[in-house]
């Protein structure tokens, strides 16, 4: 399974493809899904890529976005330009589910397969298998799906005016995962952000009552570990004590802060950062560039750095293992 | 020869020699004579007056300059080297950008390097006086823009450095257009939800 995706600058590849190639997995055949947990442009660089090369893959997106009003803000956006980046990905994606439809494939197995709360989204128990596996979506809830009109029209609004939609908008129609491969269970946090409202964000998860049992070892830390996505409840109902959890950073946001860490270590002393945006490294210009840029008193932050990369393996069939830990390119650990 | 330069808040201030044939003025009305040159790109914003042409005597091919009717955004990426002008342009930056927050004096934006696009994305605050008066109308949240640094070289030898920020402007898409393009989404969004 593939989660969102990101392109490794220095290739323009998706840094998914790179990393499974770079293990031999046979993508076309050993994909089975590929998700898009919601449209942000932070987590949908390349995914199209992805999902042609998983040709076996089934497509999964949020049931919050209605289809007929995506398509047409998707297709807006691609054929005039206005935030090119997101909305040609998106275009793309729908073209390759269009034409493998249109081939004959059945349309379960292609997709677009829209998630909703406690939706099984993928189930392998086959008898070659020796750990069953299983994808639950936690998110969106019922009470979210109302919300996603509103975003998709207010995007088509600005694309029309040639701008691109704030990054600061509402992340509460994206797909939160519950990941079980034998005895382990991993929590895919998403962008989810918390809001007080029970039927809403955290709290519809944690209150419901078909969501799986258990507690989850493994978090992906929503939203980059700011205060919006944090859910006391979340840390208590949903997750394991000390949990493995995982940041990535956000730094046109400054996220996660010096707060949010130290808010995030009072939970688990377990917490890795795929990368620091505190170190990343300027870019390299023409020394004329660079010249002009400092006489015009222009600093230019950098948003990106190395491709962190925190992994885990751990064997799914012992309910006591413990995961091992490896860093790469700039991930570290935090909290300990 | 004679050699005007163009005035106008809206047109690049440009000296512009065509190699040969000739170039008249009647009043306010520039008509240029001069080869075809309608493989090169132009860094323009605003449209050309259009005259009528007729031959002239050393048969230089009249060339109508046509009203920019692209519907594309208006500002286009600098040309990098205008051979044929009394002047060469080398870029020597270029990003393009979006604004993110803007306050009094200035905007913060986030600009992607066209140059070297390898380079990550960058946070970068940029000052409304910098912006020319036609286009800060257009500073807003969530607006494109693109930001160049160059070297002019005139004819004399001179050279000159210089920066400038444009904001893209929309282009105006007709109602059929816009049908077009729905119709085409609505179709997609039928396979795709087709049982």
């Amino acid at each position: 399974m593939v989660v969102d995706s990101c392109l490794n600058r220095k290739t323009s590849e998706p840094a998914a493809l790179e990393y499974l190639r770079l293990l031999n997995v046979d993508i076309a055949n050993k994909v089975k899904m590929v998700v898009a947990t919601h449209w942000h442009d932070d987590h949908i660089h390349g995914l199209a890529k992805v999902l042609d090369a998983a040709k076996n893959a089934r497509f999964v997106d949020s049931a919050a976005f209605k289809r007929s009003l995506l398509s047409r803000v998707v297709e807006y956006g691609s054929q005039t330009g206005a935030n090119a980046s997101v909305t040609e990905e998106y275009s793309n994606i729908h073209r390759i589910l269009r034409d493998r439809i249109q081939k004959g494939e059945k349309k379960e197995s292609v997709g677009p397969m829209q998630a909703i709360a406690n939706a099984r989204l993928l189930y392998l128990s086959d008898s070659s298998r020796t750990v069953k596996a299983e994808v639950i979506a936690l998110s969106p809830s019922n009470g979210t799906l109302n919300h996603s009109d509103a975003e998709l029209e207010n995007a088509l609004k600005l694309f029309k005016e040639r701008k691109r939609p704030s990054r600061q908008g509402p992340n509460q129609l994206c797909v939160v995962l519950w990941v079980k491969v034998g005895a382990l269970q991993t929590i895919l946090g998403a962008d989810l952000e918390h809001v007080s409202g029970v039927t809403e964000g955290w709290n519809a998860i944690v209150r419901s009552n078909e969501r799986p049992e258990g507690a989850a070892a493994i978090f992906k830390v929503p939203h980059h570990g700011s205060k919006n996505a944090h859910s006391d409840a979340c840390w208590k109902e949903l997750l394991a004590g000390d949990p493995i959890a995982v940041v990535t950073p956000y730094a046109p946001s400054r996220l996660p802060t010096a707060n949010d860490m130290k808010r995030l270590c009072e939970h688990t002393k377990e917490l890795y950062l795929t990368s620091d945006y505190r170190h990343y490294k300027a870019s390299h210009r023409d020394h004329t560039v660079e010249k002009m840029l400092r006489r015009r008193e222009k600093k230019l932050r950098p948003l990106e750095g190395s491709m962190g990369h925190v992994r885990m393996r751990a064997d799914a069939r012992d309910e006591n293992a413990k995961p091992t830990i490896e860093l790469f390119e700039g991930a570290e650990r935090k909290c300990a | 020869m004679i050699t005007l330069p163009l005035n106008s808040e809206s047109v690049m201030d440009q000296m512009v020699t065509p190699q040969s044939g000739n170039v008249l003025m009647a009043r306010s009305v520039l008509r240029i004579s001069a080869p075809d040159t309608s493989d090169e790109n132009y860094l323009v914003s605003s449209p050309w007056i259009d005259e009528g042409s007729t031959d002239g005597p050393n048969k230089n091919v009249h060339r109508d300059i046509q009203l920019d009717l692209d519907p594309k955004p208006v500002v286009r990426p600098l040309a990098l080297d205008i051979s044929k002008q009394n002047f060469r342009v080398k870029a020597l930056q270029r990003w393009t950008g979006h604004v993110e927050r803007v306050m009094a004096d200035s905007f913060i934006a986030i600009v992607s390097d066209l140059t070297n696009p390898s380079n990550p994305d960058e946070e970068v605050e940029l000052d409304i006086e910098d912006v020319p008066l036609g286009d800060r109308a257009l500073i807003t949240m969530g607006s494109v823009f693109y930001w160049s640094m160059v070297y002019r070289d005139t004819k004399s030898g001179q050279r000159e450095k210089s920066e400038s920020i444009r904001f893209a402007r929309q282009p105006r898409l007709t109602e059929d257009v816009v049908e077009e393009i729905y119709h085409e989404a609505d179709a997609i969004t039928a396979i795709l939800e087709s049982a």
